[in-house]
C-alpha cells in the first residue's frame, strides 16, 4: 500500500466540506482500510489513491461524521465504477461480469429474447460509459448509495422498456383518460354536456386538485395507465383491497367535489341542484368519463 | 416547486416498483408524479415489468458477487449462521431448510425472480494467502456446471460468494434425496432403474456442456413430489473439498497446499484412476452412476475386491447387471464409451419394447403417493407448504373419491364434473397454501405482522379450510341432480382473499376469551362452515335445518358476530327456496353483525333483502329501502366491490322485473365493470351481470345487443363448467325470448329445444319440473306465434296445470301462462273461453295485490281482453280493457312493456272512433320507444301498423301508406305467418286505394289477406265480407 495517508484526507477533504481536526485525525484508518477492501475486490483494478479519496469525498454525504457516511456507502462499487469510467480493462471485465449481466436477466422480463437482451446491453454500455454530447458518462453518477448492480439493472431497464413503449402511448398523458374507466357515453346527458362542458371542466379540475397527492396518483396509474391493485398495493405496501377500498373513495370524492362545484358554478340553489342530480343520478359518473374524454 | 423538481431516476422507479423506496424517496415521489406525466408512464411499466412473472432466466449466465458486505457469522463447526429475514445479496434468507456436510440451506425469497429459492451456504473459506484467487476459480468453474439446464438437473440460479461464504442459489425442490426416497420403502427393481434412468440423462446432458459432476451418488439426486429425478451440486465437490479439507484438517497438511491433498468425491463412489489421482471425468462419474445404481439395486454398494465377478444379489435381469459389470470397470478404457451408450443399453434391457415416454410417466404415477418426504425431513419451518395440511380436506385419496362418488350417481357428464370440479378444488387448495404461507411469512419472514395479525388470518384460513372440507364432504355424498352444479358450487367458496385482508378481519367483536366459552364458539363456528358448505352446494333444505340449532347457541352464547352468520346463512338458503320468512331472518341477521360490529355480514345480509323482496316477493318498494341501507353501510364500512357488484346487479335486477330496463343499465354496466376488476372479464361470475343486460335490452327494444350479451354469457359459462350446466341451458332459453321477439321463430324454437335438452341430459327426462316447465310453455309459445295452433294449445295447458299445482295463485308464472293460453283460444275463434280465462288471471292480480306483489305481467291480461273485445265488435270494452293495462304499467314505472301497452291502447281508440285520444297515444309511445331503444331505431312493426291505421282514419293516406309500408317491410322479414300479416295488409290496401295508388298491388295484398283468414274460425280477424267488397269495387 504505497500512498500516505495525509495525501489521502486532503484529496478526500478537497472534495468534501470542510473538516473538524478530529474528524480528520479519525478519517484516518477509515479510507485506509476502506482503500485495501477496494484493491482486494477487484484484482487487477487499481486507481490512484488520491484520486479515489477525491471521488469518494465528493460522494459522502455532508449531514453525518465522514466516517460514518463512508460506511453507509457502497465504496467498493464506486471503485469499480470510477475505473470503468477510466476504461481500466480490468474494470470493464468485471463490469460486464458481476453488473451488466445480471442485468441482462432482469431485462429478459421485458422481452425474452437474447436479441432484445443484446441490444439493451449494449445501449446501456454505451449509456454508462460514453459521453454524449455535453453529458458525462452516466456511471459517474453513480453515487454509491444502493449496490452497483441494482443501480445498472435500474438503467437497463429503463432503456429496455423505452425500447418497448409503443409511441402513441408517450401522447395523451393528460387527466382528460383519466376518466375513461368510469364508462361509456351517456345520451341523456348529451345537451347538457355541450351547455355546461367548461362549467364541468372547471369542477373537474377543481376537484382533482382537491385530492390527495396519493389518491390522484392512484387514479392516475389505476386509470390511465390501467394497472392492477396488486401492482399498486405493491406500490403502496399494502393488499390490494386496501388499494381497491382507497381508489374507491378517491373516485367517490372525486365526483362529490365535482358535483358540488357544478351546481356552485351553475349557480343552482338546493332544489335546482337536486333536479339536475336526478337527472344525472347514477349517469354522473358515467358521464364525467366521457366528458373528459372528449376534450 | 413540484413542477421543476428533477424527473425520477431509473434506481428510484426501480425501488418504487419494488415496494422499498427510502421515506424520503417515496415522499419525493408522490409529489413529483403528481405534476409529472411522463414519470407516471414510466413508473407503470415498472411495475408492469415487476410484476410480470419471471420468464426462464437460467439461461443468463451467473455472476460471481463480492459487492455485498457480508453479514453472516461463522460458527465454531464452520457452518455460516445466518439469522432469519437477514438480507443477503438480493436474497432475503427464510427459515432453514437443513445441513449436511457442506454447509447450510436455507429457503430463500428472490424478489427478482419473484420466488422461493434454495440457498445453500458453504463452509467458510479459509483466510489462506492466496485463496481470494482459488475461490474465484472454484467459483467459475462451478457456475460453468451450473449452466446445465435439463429437466433431470436441478436449476442453479446463481453462485458466488458473501464476504468469505460461498452461496449457490437454486431451484427449491419439494422432494427428499434419492437416497431417503428409496430408503422409505422398497422398490422393484425396475423402479429403482428408471429413477436412475432419468438421473442418468441429467448427468449426460452435463457430460454434453464438457461439465463433469465430480461427486455422484444417491444423496446428489432429488426427487420431488411429481416423482421426478434430478441431479444436484455439479462440480462442488472440490469446493467442498477444499474448504472442508482446511477447516477440519489444517494441521494434517503441513505443506500448506490443501488442493494437492483433498480429493474430490465421497468414498466409495469414487473411480479407482481418480483414487490414484488422475483427473475426474465424465468416465469417472460413470463409474460413480453404476457403484448408485448397484446399491440402489442390492442395498449395498458392490465390493472393492470382488469386481471381476460382482454379485447380483437379487432377480435383477443379467443383462442389466453386465452393463453395471462393465460400468464399474477399474480400467477407464474398459467402461461404456459414454453415458448416452450405457443408458440406451440399460433402458433397453430394462424395459424391452418400452419406450423412454411411458417410463418417465409410469414413474409419475407409481410415486405419487409418496409425496413428500420433503426438505421438512432436514427440519420442519412453521411457513414451509404441508401439503399434510389438507389430508383428509381436498387430497389425492379424496380426489379419487369423489370420481366413485359421482359415476356412482348415474348421473351422465360425471365424469366431466369431477373434472371442473377437482382442478376448481385443486386450485382453490393451492391458493389456501400460498396464503398460509404469505400469511406465515409476513410475522416470521419479512417481520412487519405482528403475531396479532398472522393470529387473524391463521384463523379465517382455518375457518376457509374447515369449510372447504366440509364443501368435499357435500360434494361426496352428492345426488345425480346436483352433480351438473358441482363446479359451480366450488366457485361459491368464500374467498380466500378476504383472510388477507387485514382491516376488515380486525373488525368484529373479539371472540370470548374465557376459555369454554371460546371452545363453544369455535365449535359453533366449525358447524357453521358445514352448514355453508351445504348451502354453497344448493342443498337449501339441509342448511335451514342445521342452522337452526346453531342460531339457538349462538343466542346462548351471546356472541353476536356468530349469530349474524348464523342467520344470515339461514336467510341465504330460504332466499333460495323462495321463502318469503327469508326477510324476517335477514333483517336479524343484520341486526346481530351490527351489534357485533361485523360490517360485512350485515351489509351482506342486507343485500340479500333486495334479491328477495326485488326478484322473488315481487315487493319493488321494499327491495328500494334495503338497497338505500345497504349502500349507507357500504359506505360506512369503505366499500366492499364484491358486494357493491352484487347489490348492483340485485338492484338491476329488481328493475328487470318491473320492466325498467332504462333504469336497470346503468346499474348493470357499473356491476359488471366492478365484477370484471374483481375476478377477471373472463369468469363465469360475470354471467351473471350479462344475462340480466340481455334481459333488459331485450325490454328496450335491442335485440341485437341483447343476443350479443347473451351469447358472451353462454361463452363464459360453456368455458367454465361446460356445456352440459344449468346456467348454460338458462342461457339458451334466454336467448329463445329474445329470439322470439326478434319474429326469428325457428331459432327461437331450437334454442329452447336445446336448452330443454340439455337440461334433461343432466337432469334426466321431465327433470328440473319447474324449468321444464317453462320451456314448454316457450315453446308452446313459439308454436302459437308459427300458427300451430293445435300444439300451442296443448302446451299451455299442461304447463299451466303444473304451474297451478306448483304455484300460489297470484303468481307471474300461472299468469304467463294463462295469457299466452287465451292468445291462442283468441285465434281459434273461442271468444268465451278466451274471456273467462283472461277474467281468472285478472282475479290472480287482485290475490296478489293483497299480498303486495306487482310485477309488469298483470298488464298482459287486460291487453289480450282489447283483442278479444275487439274482434267481438265492442270496442268500447276493448278501450277500458286497454286503459286498465296502461294504467297499471304507469303506476309500475314499468316502461319495457308500457311501449306495447300504449300501441294496445292507440289500436282499440281507433277501432272507437276517439282519434284525438288515438294519435295522443300513439305518440307517446314513440317518444318512449326511441327513449329506450335509441333515437334511430325504427318502430317496431306493431307500433307502426297502429300509427299506420290511425293515420288513414285521420284521412292522412300518404302518412299511412309510409308508416304502413316500413311496418309491413319489417314484418315480411320476419317469420310471421300469413295470418299475422292479413290485418296490415288489408289496412295498407286500403290505404293505397285512398291515396290512388299502385291499385294493382293493393288488389294482391287483399287476395292474400283473405287466403291467410279464410280458413280460420269465425269471428274472423278481418270478416270476409269487407274483403270481398275491397275486391268487387275495382
Amino acid at each position: 500500500m504505497a500512498n500516505i495517508p495525509s495525501e489521502l484526507v486532503a484529496a478526500f477533504r478537497g472534495a468534501a466540506r470542510p473538516l473538524t481536526s478530529e474528524e480528520a485525525a479519525g478519517l484516518l484508518p477509515v479510507l485506509a482500510s476502506v482503500l485495501e477492501r477496494c484493491e482486494t475486490a477487484w484484482p487487477g483494478v487499481r486507481l490512484a489513491p488520491a484520486t479515489f479519496a477525491a471521488h469518494l469525498g465528493q460522494h459522502t454525504p455532508a449531514g453525518e461524521p465522514p466516517a460514518q457516511a463512508l460506511a453507509a456507502l457502497h465504496c467498493e462499487d464506486l471503485y469499480l465504477a470510477l475505473a470503468a469510467v477510466e476504461g481500466q480493462r480490468a474494470a470493464l471485465d468485471a463490469l460486464e461480469s458481476t453488473v451488466l449481466l445480471p442485468a441482462g436477466r432482469a431485462v429478459r422480463r421485458v422481452e425474452d429474447s437474447e436479441a432484445f437482451v443484446d441490444e439493451v446491453l449494449q445501449l446501456t454500455r454505451l449509456r454508462l460509459l460514453v459521453e454524449e454530447g455535453d453529458r458525462a458518462p452516466r456511471l459517474t453518477e453513480y453515487a454509491g448509495r444502493g449496490p452497483l448492480r441494482r443501480w445498472a439493472e435500474a438503467v437497463s431497464l429503463g432503456i429496455a422498456l423505452s425500447l418497448k413503449r409503443r409511441p402513441e402511448r408517450t401522447t395523451a398523458l393528460d387527466d382528460a383518460v383519466l376518466a375513461a374507466d368510469l364508462g361509456a357515453a351517456d345520451p341523456e346527458l348529451e345537451h347538457i354536456r355541450h351547455r355546461y362542458r367548461p362549467a364541468f371542466r372547471a369542477a373537474f379540475a377543481e376537484a382533482l386538485a382537491g385530492l390527495s397527492p396519493r389518491d390522484r396518483n392512484l387514479l392516475r396509474l389505476g386509470l390511465v395507465q390501467g394497472l392492477g391493485v396488486e401492482s399498486l398495493g405493491a406500490l403502496h405496501q399494502v393488499h390490494a383491497s386496501t388499494v381497491s377500498r382507497w381508489m374507491a373513495k378517491a373516485r367517490e370524492a372525486l365526483l362529490e367535489h365535482t358535483r358540488e362545484g357544478l351546481a356552485r358554478r351553475l349557480a343552482l340553489n338546493t332544489s335546482q341542484l337536486d333536479s339536475l342530480l336526478r337527472v344525472l343520478n347514477g349517469s354522473l359518473e358515467v358521464s364525467l368519463a366521457s366528458l373528459l374524454k372528449k376534450d | 416547486m413540484s413542477e421543476s423538481s428533477p424527473h425520477l431516476e431509473e434506481v428510484e422507479l426501480l425501488d418504487l416498483a419494488d415496494g422499498i423506496p427510502s421515506q424520503p424517496l417515496r415522499e419525493r415521489a408522490e409529489s413529483h408524479l403528481d405534476a409529472c406525466a411522463s414519470c407516471r408512464e414510466a413508473l407503470a411499466d415498472f411495475l408492469r415489468v415487476r410484476a410480470a412473472s419471471a420468464p426462464d432466466v437460467h439461461a443468463a449466465r451467473t455472476a460471481v458477487m463480492v459487492t455485498e458486505p457480508p453479514r453472516t457469522r461463522v460458527s465454531r463447526s464452520g457452518f455460516p449462521q445466518v439469522a432469519q429475514g437477514t438480507l443477503l445479496g438480493r436474497y432475503v434468507v427464510l427459515e432453514r431448510l437443513g445441513a449436511g456436510g457442506m454447509g447450510v440451506v436455507h429457503a430463500a425469497y428472490d424478489p427478482s425472480l419473484d420466488r422461493r429459492i434454495g440457498l445453500k451456504l458453504l463452509r467458510a473459506l479459509p483466510a489462506v494467502d492466496g485463496s481470494a484467487g482459488l475461490t474465484e476459480r472454484l467459483l467459475r468453474e462451478a457456475q460453468a456446471a451450473a449452466r446445465t439446464r435439463h429437466p433431470h438437473v436441478v436449476t442453479v440460479h446463481d453462485v458466488g460468494t458473501f464476504g468469505d461464504v460461498v452461496f449457490i442459489a437454486m431451484e427449491l425442490v419439494d422432494g427428499g434425496t434419492l437416497r431417503q426416497h428409496l430408503k422409505a420403502s422398497p422398490r422393484p427393481w425396475r423402479d429403482v432403474v428408471r429413477l436412475y434412468l432419468q438421473a442418468g440423462r441429467g448427468l449426460a446432458a452435463a457430460h454434453a456442456a464438457g461439465v463433469v459432476h465430480r461427486d455422484f451418488k444417491p444423496d446428489n439426486v432429488l426427487v420431488d413430489k411429481e416423482g421426478r429425478a434430478r441431479v444436484t451440486d455439479f462440480g462442488l465437490a472440490r469446493v467442498e473439498s477444499i474448504t472442508a479439507g482446511v477447516a477440519t484438517a489444517p494441521a494434517t497438511s503441513p505443506t500448506g497446499s490443501p488442493l494437492a491433498t483433498t480429493l474430490a468425491g465421497t468414498p466409495g463412489y469414487i473411480a479407482p484412476e481418480v483414487l490414484a489421482g488422475a483427473p475426474a471425468d465424465a468416465r469417472s462419474d460413470q463409474y460413480a452412476f453404476c457403484v448408485s445404481l448397484y446399491e440402489g439395486l442390492h442395498g449395498q454398494r458392490p465390493e472393492a475386491g470382488e469386481a471381476g465377478g460382482l454379485t447380483n444379489r437379487s432377480n435383477v435381469p443379467r443383462a442389466v447387471h453386465a452393463l453395471l459389470v462393465r460400468g464399474l470397470s477399474p480400467e477407464p478404457v474398459a467402461r461404456h464409451p459414454s453415458m448416452t451408450v450405457l443408458l440406451d443399453a440399460l433402458e433397453r434391457a430394462a424395459f424391452p419394447r418400452i419406450s423412454a415416454k411411458v417410463a418417465a410417466a409410469g414413474v409419475g404415477a407409481s410415486l405419487a403417493v409418496v409425496a413428500a418426504t420433503v426438505f421438512a425431513v432436514m427440519g420442519p419451518s412453521p411457513c414451509a407448504d404441508d401439503p399434510l395440511r389438507l389430508a383428509s380436506v381436498w387430497d389425492m385419496d379424496r380426489k379419487a373419491a369423489l370420481l366413485k362418488a359421482f359415476q356412482a350417481t348415474g348421473a351422465p357428464g360425471a365424469l366431466a364434473a369431477h373434472e371442473a370440479t377437482a382442478r376448481a378444488l385443486d386450485a382453490y387448495a393451492s391458493a389456501w397454501h400460498v396464503g398460509r404461507r404469505e400469511a406465515c411469512e409476513a410475522t416470521r419472514g419479512r417481520g412487519g405482522q405482528s403475531e396479532a395479525v398472522m393470529d387473524l388470518r391463521m384463523s379465517c384460513l382455518e375457518r376457509r379450510r374447515r369449510e372447504l372440507g366440509a364443501l368435499t364432504d357435500v360434494l361426496l355424498s352428492t345426488d345425480k341432480d346436483r352433480v351438473p352444479a358441482a363446479p359451480e358450487t366450488v366457485q361459491a367458496l368464500s374467498p380466500l382473499s378476504r383472510c388477507a385482508d387485514v382491516e376488515a378481519l380486525s373488525q368484529p367483536v373479539p371472540p370470548p376469551e374465557r376459555p369454554e366459552v371460546a371452545a363453544r364458539v369455535k365449535a359453533a363456528y366449525a358447524k357453521l362452515d358445514d352448514v355453508r358448505a351445504r348451502l354453497n352446494a344448493d342443498r337449501w333444505q339441509e342448511a335451514v335445518d342445521r342452522v337452526g340449532p346453531l342460531v339457538t347457541e349462538a343466542e346462548a352464547l351471546g356472541y353476536k358476530p356468530l349469530l349474524g352468520e348464523a342467520l344470515l346463512i339461514e336467510g341465504e338458503a330460504r332466499a333460495f327456496l323462495r321463502d318469503e320468512a327469508a326477510t324476517t331472518t335477514l333483517r336479524r341477521a343484520m341486526l346481530a353483525s351490527l351489534a357485533g360490529r361485523d360490517d360485512l355480514h350485515a351489509t351482506e345480509a342486507v343485500v340479500h333483502q333486495v334479491f328477495i323482496d326485488g326478484e322473488v316477493a315481487q315487493r319493488p318498494e321494499q327491495a328500494k329501502v334495503h338497497a338505500e341501507e345497504a349502500r349507507a353501510l357500504l359506505d360506512r364500512s369503505g366499500g366492499n366491490p364484491e358486494l357493491e357488484a352484487r347489490l348492483l346487479a340485485f338492484q338491476a335486477s329488481s328493475l328487470v322485473q318491473q320492466s325498467r330496463p332504462a333504469d336497470a343499465l346503468p346499474l348493470l354496466e357499473q356491476s359488471l365493470t366492478l365484477q370484471e376488476r374483481l375476478s377477471g372479464s373472463d369468469s363465469p361470475r360475470v354471467a351473471r351481470e350479462l344475462l340480466l343486460k340481455a334481459t333488459a335490452l331485450r325490454q328496450m327494444g335491442r335485440p341485437e345487443e341483447s343476443l350479443a350479451a347473451g351469447e358472451r354469457a353462454q361463452a363464459l359459462l360453456e368455458k367454465a363448467y361446460g356445456p352440459d350446466h344449468p346456467k348454460v341451458a338458462m342461457v339458451l332459453n334466454n336467448r329463445g325470448s329474445t329470439l322470439v321477439g326478434m319474429g326469428r321463430y325457428q331459432e327461437a324454437h331450437d334454442a329452447f329445444q336445446e336448452s330443454l335438452t340439455r337440461y334433461e341430459r343432466m337432469y334426466g327426462p321431465g327433470q328440473p319440473l319447474r324449468y321444464v316447465i317453462s320451456l314448454r310453455a316457450n315453446l308452446g309459445a313459439v308454436a302459437f306465434v308459427m300458427g300451430h295452433y293445435d300444439e300451442a294449445e296443448r302446451l299451455q295447458r299442461e304447463a299451466l296445470k303444473l304451474y297451478q299445482q306448483q304455484y300460489p295463485p297470484g303468481s307471474a308464472y300461472r299468469v304467463r301462462t294463462g295469457n299466452n293460453l287465451s292468445l291462442v283460444l283468441t285465434n281459434q275463434g273461442r271468444m268465451k273461453e278466451a274471456l273467462k280465462l283472461l277474467q281468472e288471471m285478472e282475479a290472480e292480480r287482485e290475490a296478489a295485490a293483497v299480498d303486495g306483489r306487482k310485477d309488469p305481467v298483470f298488464a298482459t291480461a287486460p291487453m289480450h281482453a282489447t283483442e278479444v273485445h275487439l274482434r267481438m265488435g265492442r270496442p268500447d270494452l276493448a278501450v277500458a280493457s286497454a286503459k286498465r293495462a296502461v294504467a297499471l304499467l304507469r303506476e309500475m314505472g314499468a316502461e319495457g312493456q308500457l311501449v306495447d301497452a300504449l300501441r294496445n291502447l292507440a289500436g282499440a281508440l281507433t277501432r272507437a272512433e276517439q282519434l284525438p285520444e288515438a294519435w295522443r297515444t300513439g305518440q307517446e309511445a314513440l317518444v318512449l320507444h326511441h327513449k329506450l331503444a335509441g333515437a334511430e331505431a325504427p318502430p317496431p312493426p306493431d307500433l307502426g301498423q297502429v300509427l299506420g291505421e290511425l293515420a288513414l282514419e285521420r284521412g292522412d293516406a300518404a302518412g299511412a301508406c309510409q308508416w304502413l309500408n316500413d311496418a309491413l317491410a319489417q314484418w315480411e322479414k320476419t317469420e310471421a305467418p300469413p295470418l299475422e300479416l292479413a290485418a296490415i295488409r288489408f289496412t295498407l290496401a286500403r290505404a293505397l286505394r285512398k291515396a290512388h295508388r299502385e291499385p294493382e298491388r293493393a288488389r294482391a295484398l287483399v287476395t292474400a289477406a283473405r287466403d291467410a283468414v279464410l280458413p280460420t274460425a269465425e269471428p274472423r280477424l278481418l270478416r270476409l265480407e269487407e274483403l270481398d267488397a275491397f275486391l268487387r269495387e275495382h
